[in-house]
């Protein structure tokens, strides 16, 4: 990947900063020691995944951080471990049993955008170092590729103001006021739904 | 890209599947919040999605000079699919791109898209050339199994023309060698209606001439026979052209073949325009039936024949080539006492054959001129440490005038360096020695 192309670069340095954002609220709004613990470690494990990266990178291989998703799904351990039945049976875990970690799940989406946009750069960066060798206009190519990141960050946004709206109107309209379990039923159902016309459709292609 | 987008896809479907699990566990609303998003991100993609659907326009020329630039326009329409589409447009053997790229990347999002690529091609090498067809793989963004390959064919050929020196008269500064008078009446030019005699049908003669009555009377043997009308008009030239594996020393681009076509085409193009006689014959292996050749005649069709002939003519390869007058060129020989221009490179193993075929032209009553096209110079360019041009000249010089010793006296010899000395000028020398 040259260096100075701020078209696909631009993805990380959202995805980047996003994931930056997202900590510091969780630094800002916890009062808990744990929750603290907690992003420290996922921010650890984040930019080591980065490191990594860049090392590999310097022996030809496109970066691409791998302990991604790992980073942010680690601040919900304390949720778990406080709340539901694990925290109501194990006394020993009333330390996590704070209402303030319940806003990390309130911002994680920014932290699932981010994700996306970084998986956005990698896949950019992985089709241009592929086709930096195959004879491809790189002025061309780089556009082509700035088309895709900037597609799928808009389909991103999209989706992350709609998830807010949709979880408003939960929160505002009675009729979506339903239970957890009646709701995470609904997921599943709405899950198989997707996956399936997902695989239908790559079958058909 | 398709694997590894697939994979991201894949992880934050996975994603929100462990924020659920998470949601189950720690009974806490707020929590799906988390999944709205990668569900919502998932299904936008799948449901914007259609088939692809991908139209190309080629705006290509079909006919160019060797040395020639020439634009490719290809026109790219895409109304269906959501993802990368990996394009390769049509090239052909013997080019070289000069300006832009053949391949290229188009993304198509849920809006319509068209894109235009130009690329400039210089011909390297005459012939007739099939277009590759353009190789489409198509990338969906939800691609989760395989790409897609759409071959979109071109069906079409470009004809690559060789380049010829236009030779003016100005270029023969000095007078030929070979006395010949230059209006001489000779006996082949345009056929008038005076009957001069019957003779044996021989390939290429004109259907209208067969005398019907007489081959009749003659039934005892199955030939046909044709009138014979007199002809008038200006000298007669024939080139030949050597097909063997000598010619083809070099680059498929740069070799004594290739050389020598554009030679001969300039010869032919300035005989005929001077209302001469020119014919043409190509030495053939001895598995081919037969060869395509020209009867001695002026004007522009002739030169328009043997330009369609010359664009396809190839080098035999690995075969002996049969260095012996046919039964048409002998009669044209006979008929016309031509000028014959052999064009051949001479080399160790070939000029005993080549030298036979000289003496049989000149027993048939040709004025033979012999063009021994150098390869030395060519492979030099493209090993110049091994020797020292000068040298090397010396070697071929003194190794040459052996060979040349081998020949008939009556046959005049001429040697070209193609490295070294322009098709005008070696043009020019011909046509001193062989009295244009």
């Amino acid at each position: 990947m040259r260096g100075g192309n701020l078209r696909y670069h631009l993805s990380f340095t959202i995805g980047l900063v996003l994931f930056l954002i997202y900590s510091m609220l969780i630094f800002l709004i916890s009062t808990t020691f744990i929750a603290y613990i907690f992003v420290i470690f996922s921010l650890i494990v984040f930019f080591i995944g980065i490191l990594l990266a860049n090392s590999h990178r310097s022996s030809g291989i496109e970066p691409k951080n791998r302990f991604k998703f790992i980073a942010i799904l680690l601040p919900f351990i304390p949720i778990v471990l406080s709340r539901g039945y694990i925290g109501s049976h194990l006394t020993a875990l009333y330390a996590f049993n704070n209402a303030d970690t319940v806003f990390i799940a309130l911002i994680f989406p920014i932290a699932e955008f981010s994700v996306v946009m970084l998986s956005n750069f990698e896949s950019a960066s992985f089709i241009g170092k592929m086709s930096s060798t195959g004879g491809y206009d790189i002025e061309d190519m780089e556009n082509e590729l700035g088309r895709f990141t900037r597609t799928i960050f808009l389909i991103a946004l999209v989706a992350f103001i709609l998830g807010y709206l949709s979880y408003i109107a939960i929160l505002i309209l009675p009729t979506f006021n339903i239970g957890l379990i009646p709701a995470i039923i609904v997921f599943f159902a709405v899950y198989a739904i997707l996956m399936r016309n997902a695989i239908k459709k790559t079958e058909q292609q | 890209m398709i694997k590894e987008w697939s994979k991201q896809l894949i992880t934050i479907v996975l994603l929100a599947g462990f924020v659920a699990i998470f949601a189950l566990l720690a009974t806490e609303k707020t929590i799906i919040l988390g999944i709205f998003f990668p569900i919502i991100f998932v299904f936008i993609i799948i449901y914007t999605v259609k088939d692809e659907d991908i139209s190309l326009t080629f705006d290509i020329p079909s006919r160019m000079k060797v040395g020639d630039e020439a634009l490719f326009r290809v026109k790219i329409k895409s109304t269906g699919g959501f993802g990368l589409f990996n394009i390769s447009l049509p090239t052909f053997k013997e080019m070289e791109i000069v300006e832009g790229s053949n391949v290229c990347l188009m993304f198509k999002s849920i809006k319509e898209r068209s894109k235009e690529v130009t690329y400039k091609i210089r011909a390297t090498r005459r012939g007739i050339f099939d277009l590759t067809d353009s190789d489409i793989t198509y990338i969906p963004v939800i691609g989760m199994v395989r790409k897609k390959k759409v071959t979109v064919k071109t069906s079409r050929s470009i004809e690559v023309i060789p380049a010829i020196s236009m030779l003016k008269k100005s270029q023969f500064q000095f007078r030929s060698k070979v006395i010949k008078p230059r209006i001489a009446i000779s006996r082949l030019g345009p056929p008038s209606t005076d009957f001069e005699s019957i003779r044996d049908y021989i390939p290429g003669d004109p259907y209208k001439t067969i005398n019907w009555k007489a081959t009749a009377r003659r039934n005892s043997q199955e030939k046909l026979l044709v009138n014979i009308y007199e002809r008038e008009g200006m000298k007669t030239f024939i080139f030949i052209l050597d097909r063997g594996n000598n010619m083809l020393m070099g680059t498929t681009s740069q070799n004594p073949l290739e050389y020598s076509i554009p030679l001969i085409l300039s010869g032919a193009k300035y005989l005929t325009s001077k209302g001469s006689n020119v014919g043409f014959w190509e030495t053939r292996a001895f598995t081919e039936a037969k060869a395509p050749y020209i009867q001695p005649s002026s004007g522009g069709d002739t030169y328009n024949k043997l330009q369609r002939i010359l664009i396809r003519v190839e080098a035999v390869k690995g075969k002996n080539i049969k260095y012996k007058p046919d039964k048409a060129l002998s009669h044209i020989i006979a008929e016309t006492l031509p000028q014959v221009m052999f064009i051949t490179s001479l080399n160790s193993t070939n000029y005993p054959s080549i030298a036979e075929f000289a003496s049989a032209l000149i027993s048939a009553g040709a004025r033979v001129t012999l063009m021994d096209i150098l390869t030395q110079g060519i492979s030099a360019k493209f090993r110049r440490e091994d020797l020292s041009a000068l040298f090397q000249r010396k070697i071929i010089k003194d190794a040459k005038s052996e060979i040349y010793k081998v020949f008939p006296s009556r046959c005049s010899i001429i040697s070209w360096e193609p490295a070294q000395e322009s098709i005008g000028i070696a043009a020019s020398r011909l046509a001193m020695l062989a009295g244009w």
